[in-house]
């Protein structure tokens, strides 16, 4: 599955990608984690506090790292 | 969270203080998003402006009228566009970002509220210098 990051490359960005991949490696689930910088993109999705995170075209979250049991059930 | 709806935004324009002045005098809005102690400290003037926190952008969007020219600007440019951005997402159409802000527009002897001397104090550190704007 695919899963994006909408930030501009700050530190909780980086948090956030680094995050989700962690538990998908612990959970044994194949994810891709797209980061996406480009503000105009990121608005685009209607966001303005960043990091946000999209699964399946969808904002899941934003405005802060989230919990590592929020990200198992995006990979549920 | 709800559905989203992702939308291909066009680029925001730039204005430079110079242009942002002229669509000021035909009837244009400034958006400052400036902290509010920075904006009691030193701001535009001689313009119809709101103040409204880059923080608080999300929760008072609406108070914005969509029946004009928008210019928004903070100190460094990004927060004016993330701003912008999210207008347009929102159905604003005439949004516009200033850059370079306010140490421009008072280089160019366009009106200020507040001492001048608080600018020259705050940039004292990191002067810009001439730039190609405004030329």
């Amino acid at each position: 599955m695919e899963i994006k990051v909408l930030g501009t490359g700050c530190a909780k960005c980086r948090a956030t990608v680094e995050l989700i991949e962690r538990v998908a490696r612990e959970a044994g689930r194949e994810v891709s984690v797209v980061k996406i910088e480009d503000l105009r993109r990121i608005a685009g999705y209607g966001v303005m506090s960043t990091p946000a995170v999209v699964v399946g075209e969808k904002v899941v979250h934003k405005g802060s790292v989230p919990a590592p049991d929020e990200v198992l059930g995006w990979l549920a | 969270m709800s559905d989203t709806m992702v939308k291909d935004l066009p680029e925001v324009r730039v204005a430079c203080p110079t242009t942002s002045h002229r669509m000021l005098g035909e009837g244009a809005l400034l958006i400052d998003l400036r902290v509010p102690e920075a904006v009691a400290k030193l701001g535009f003037g001689g313009c119809d402006l709101r103040a409204i926190p880059f923080a608080e952008v999300e929760d008072r969007w609406t108070e914005i009228p969509r029946d004009r020219a928008l210019i928004l600007v903070d100190d460094s440019g990004t927060q004016a566009r993330k701003a912008a951005y999210f207008l347009m997402f929102q159905g604003f159409e005439a949004v516009a970002v200033m850059e370079p802000g306010l140490e421009r527009w008072i280089a160019r002897g366009f009106p200020v509220t507040g001492d001048p001397a608080a600018l020259a104090e705050a940039s004292a550190a990191s002067c810009s210098g001439a730039g190609g704007c405004c030329g």
